[in-house]
């Protein structure tokens, strides 16, 4: 590959931008990435249920897929260290972007993963669906006719949420 | 592993010189380590300041929390992404991560013929050095960073058979540029994406990229 560009163009493009702003990425400035960033308390973050409910859908909808790591990852490009501590670190904070990948691999409503990712603040309701799906999950190797109703149940409450909150002004 | 693409010049704000700089077809460790020795203490340092001041969550710089390093293992074994750095006087100026695949980022505007849904170059990540940003440094370092590496898209694009149409979701700070300083079409906030922060999409068509390219537009 060959850029050709001119000197004169580059300057006079250069003199047109000036100090402007020029980045581009992935919702880099969700106030509660920011927060997180610092280290502050987040008074509506996710409690560690909702993040371990998030670690256990993931891996078990990995699971049902029959995917790998490596596999997901290729799939969502996605780090593979960064789901290895999705679906093993509860305290792990994963980028938005990378939410919103698994998101769409699994056709899951983004906003809905966000909140039980702790990319956003969480609605009571999820909170309280994530309890209910964390107490009915544990992860092994082969993904069991109940867990499979679990993430079933779990995707379905999840996807009502973000339909209603969709409704909400 | 990155190979040079370019010899380009950019605009140094104190002296107002033409400084010469390169481009690199891909990110290697010598860019990824003056990003983590360079980069991060500068943009480490705004947000101290910016906490300091108890200024609001608005006014941070929107990629402080972007890890090159992690992007760069993420990207560099997919055949869909490419990545691209500027550097000059031995720093990384600017760094670029586009993809390539039309299933995930097919074209949003129509072609010429009409056709929708065709294939570009999305840039996924584009950011410039911390020094080159008034955010951060004041007066910046060097111009002309950010229409380098779109000019650099646009190229990837038309060797990649993709007539160089490239689309990207811009940060809200950029918008200016995006929108009235480079002249993509500005299709609006994209609702598809998480978080009350539905980022704007941009997209050049094949027209208005070669118009751009060829320094057709004021």
């Amino acid at each position: 590959m060959r850029l050709n560009v001119t000197d004169d163009w580059c300057l006079a493009a250069a003199d047109r931008e000036g100090d402007r702003e020029i980045g581009v990425g992935f919702a880099a400035a969700d106030p509660t990435v920011l927060a997180a960033a610092q280290g502050q308390p987040l008074a509506s973050r996710a409690t560690e249920t909702t993040q371990l409910a998030f670690g256990l859908l993931i891996q078990l909808l990995r699971r049902r897929k029959s995917l790998t790591l490596a596999q997901l990852a290729t799939i969502a490009r996605v780090d593979m260290e960064e789901l290895l501590l999705i679906e093993k670190d509860v305290d792990y904070h994963p980028e938005p972007r990378t939410v919103h990948q698994l998101a769409q691999v699994f056709e899951l409503r983004p906003k809905a993963l966000m909140q039980l990712s702790g990319s956003a603040a969480p609605r009571e309701e999820v909170s309280r669906e994530a309890v209910k799906f964390a107490a009915s999950s544990e992860p092994m190797a082969k993904l069991t006719r109940e867990e499979a109703l679990a993430v079933e149940q779990f995707v379905a409450a999840l996807n009502r949420l973000a339909d209603k909150d969709a409704l909400t002004p | 592993m990155s190979s040079l693409i370019a010899t380009i010049k950019l605009r140094e704000v104190a002296t107002n010189q033409a400084i010469q700089a390169q481009v690199f077809d891909g990110i290697d460790q010598t860019h990824l380590s003056n990003w983590k020795t360079k980069w991060v203490p500068v943009v480490q340092a705004t947000e101290a300041r910016l906490l300091a001041q108890g200024a609001p969550a608005s006014v941070y710089p929107q990629s402080a929390h972007w890890d090159w390093n992690k992007k760069t293992t993420a990207f560099q074994n997919l055949l869909s992404y490419r990545m691209f750095a500027v550097t000059c006087a031995h720093d990384t100026q600017g760094l670029m991560a586009v993809a390539t695949d039309v299933v995930m980022h097919p074209s949003r505007l129509p072609d010429d013929k009409g056709r929708r849904a065709l294939g570009l170059v999305y840039i996924d990540f584009l950011e410039a050095a911390p020094w080159n940003r008034p955010e951060h440094v004041q007066p910046p370092r060097y111009r002309g960073v950010g229409s380098v590496l779109i000019a650099t898209a646009i190229q990837l694009s038309l060797d990649e058979g993709f007539k160089g149409r490239i689309g990207l979701h811009s940060l809200p700070q950029s918008e200016d540029f995006y929108r009235n300083i480079v002249r993509m079409n500005d299709l609006g906030p994209d609702t598809s994406y998480p978080g009350s922060f539905p980022l704007r999409y941009f997209e050049f068509t094949t027209a208005e990229a070669q118009a751009f390219i060829q320094g057709g537009k004021p």
